[in-house]
């Protein structure tokens, strides 16, 4: 119903305004992420977007520059890790926040997901700073944790969203047929919200995959991330084609990983108006 | 609830959040704490960090005419990235919450893509767009808009447009959530009763649409403060921010306790900024409505 009324508001020339402008905004927002992805088939010895002729010699290139692949695996390796662990902590987090009602709830709360609110520059300071005087700044285990803050947030918010959609009677329907507590959660419950478990330790993988902010402060100089290594080498040579190659293998890696995750959550419930207030979305259609 | 009830209550409570709570105690509360505690340190610049407590950086900041341009000029960029988020993302909610099915959900993954790119492939495609050989010159100078290339990156500007594409998913799913849970009905009163197509979306739609503006002005105005690589890449040195600044101080010249200061001085404008704009809409909703009472009587 939403749809006529709408509609209404705006007239036909209204509506179609709106869709020559969703068009316009589309373009502009995967513009840069396709004119690198395009710009990295050129021939030319610069990037230009269009390409011109079409050559995959920057990709192949890139099998010549260890240090490159080594980034790349271990940003991969990174972001897995901390996504997992940040996936686990948040199912615990967000467990105890739904099933508990205490005041402590706020606090651990503001405990877990204050970083994200946090400039990622202050928290990669205060990071290399503390951890340098606890003995482990710039290593790999500096590195993980840092990560694991950055991006727990992420996976407490979409995990918190799947818990509360979730019907309470189930579990306990589960429990008065004689399930155990941990029985319950784990035949019940976790196949329930598997999805937003999935969703959450897709956008932490992103988030973690992507970040340069927090990375550039606690690499070390044998251990770099594949964002850092771009972000240094764009400063002092941008437009190189190589460069443009490796970009874009990240994009193809994030795509891979946002359309999978895509695929298991619905993302409908981004957008609220389910769930919480109860109303369903279908109701509408 | 009894004593004992409460007790193993917050004994469950404890058995699922000790050990995260404990873990970001060590590795993110204790960092955030030593950061204020090091801001009032000394520096030397050949002996290194001195132990003190000094307000001396915060002194030396709020006294230098170039600290206090950097901050504003960070402060006055975010705002302006605000508005302009709020305003172009207005349209793409309201279609997202129009529409249904693949359409809804394709338009929601094309906003994602550009947040969960890494800012530094985004900032890296807008510097290929927009440089003297991108598309955007050549488009320019093939309509003859112009002779020669404009100098398009590096500038302000580039840095608004950056960061609009990067946060516009915020501010879009923040409007649309609220935009969501409209009663539509109320738009139709509102035209039975006679109201143009615009009065009823600036009466009705509108104003129950601002608890999400508010929300996704929120997020964009704290991530553009807090944004490092979008500006250190095409903003380019005469456009520096205050987070540029941190990097610079902890990276190159190695004065932590400046560094921190700093930090300590971002996180304190983000929030300021914050207060003085909530108290600014409190006293506006209050004034709208001792208007509508006013009126009311008459």
């Amino acid at each position: 119903m939403a749809r006529q009324i709408a509609d209404r508001i705006a007239g036909p020339l209204g509506s179609l305004m709106l869709q020559l402008y969703i068009i316009l905004a589309v373009i502009f927002l995967v513009a840069p992420v396709l004119a690198i992805t395009a710009g990295s088939l050129t021939t030319t010895q610069y990037v230009v977007f269009p390409p011109q002729g079409i050559t995959f010699q920057w990709y192949l290139r890139m099998f010549d520059r260890p240090e490159m692949l080594g980034s790349f695996g271990l940003s991969l390796a990174i972001a897995a890790l901390a996504a997992t662990i940040a996936a686990a902590l948040g199912l615990l987090v967000a467990l105890a926040m739904v099933r508990h009602k205490t005041r402590l709830n706020h606090l651990l709360w503001l405990l877990v997901v204050s970083p994200m609110m946090l400039p990622s520059v202050v928290l990669g300071f205060a990071f290399l700073q503390a951890y340098t005087q606890m003995g482990f700044g710039s290593s790999l285990l500096g590195l993980l944790a840092g990560h694991v803050v950055l991006v727990t947030p992420y996976a407490v918010a979409l995990i918190l969203t799947g818990l509360r959609s979730l019907d309470p009677t189930l579990e306990l329907a589960a429990r008065s047929l004689g399930a155990t507590p941990s029985r319950a959660l784990r035949k019940v419950t976790l196949p329930l919200i598997l999805w937003s478990v999935v969703a959450g330790w897709g956008l932490a993988f992103l988030v973690s995959f992507g970040d340069a902010a927090v990375s550039v402060f606690l690499n070390a100089p044998e251990m770099v991330t594949l964002p850092v290594r771009i972000f240094d080498a764009l400063r002092y040579s941008p437009l190189n084609p190589e460069l443009t190659a490796i970009s874009s293998g990240l994009v193809i890696v994030t795509l891979i990983v946002l359309v999978a995750s895509a695929s298991v959550m619905r993302f409908e419930r981004l957008l609220g108006g389910t769930g919480q207030s109860g109303k369903p979305a279908t109701k509408e259609a | 609830m009894t004593r004992a009830g409460a007790s193993s209550e917050l004994f469950r409570w404890l058995k699922r959040a000790a050990l995260p709570a404990a873990i970001f105690a060590v590795i993110y509360a204790w960092p955030m704490l030593q950061i204020l505690r090091s801001s009032l340190d000394r520096f030397d610049p050949i002996t290194g960090v001195i132990p003190a407590l000094a307000p001396d950086f915060y002194v030396k900041f709020l006294t230098d005419s170039f600290y206090l341009g950097v901050l504003w000029r960070t402060v006055k960029l975010s705002l302006i990235v605000t508005v302009v988020t709020a305003i172009a993302s207005y349209p793409v909610a309201y279609f997202l919450v129009r529409n249904r099915g693949r359409l809804r959900l394709a338009l929601i993954i094309i906003l994602l893509i550009p947040l969960v790119t890494s800012p530094v492939v985004v900032a890296y495609g807008w510097l290929v767009l927009l440089g003297s050989k991108g598309l955007v010159n050549e488009l320019l100078i093939a309509l003859g808009i112009t002779d020669e290339p404009i100098k398009l990156i590096y500038t302000a500007f580039t840095l608004v447009v950056g960061l609009v594409e990067v946060l516009a998913a915020f501010m879009v799913l923040s409007i649309s959530a609220s935009l969501q849970n409209v009663d539509w009905n109320l738009v139709l009163a509102a035209r039975s009763l006679g109201a143009s197509g615009w009065r009823s979306f600036r009466a009705v739609i509108l104003p129950l649409s601002l608890p999400g503006i508010g929300t996704g002005c929120l997020l964009v105005f704290s991530l553009s403060m807090s944004a490092y690589a979008v500006p250190a890449l095409i903003a380019g040195p005469q456009v520096k921010v205050m987070s540029e600044l941190i990097y610079e101080q902890t990276m190159a010249l190695l004065n932590w306790p400046f560094a921190g200061c700093m930090s300590i001085i971002l996180l304190l404008s983000t929030t300021g900024v914050f207060s003085a704009s909530t108290a600014l809409a409190r006293w506006w909703r209050e004034r709208e409505i001792r208007q509508a009472a006013r009126a009311a009587e008459a």
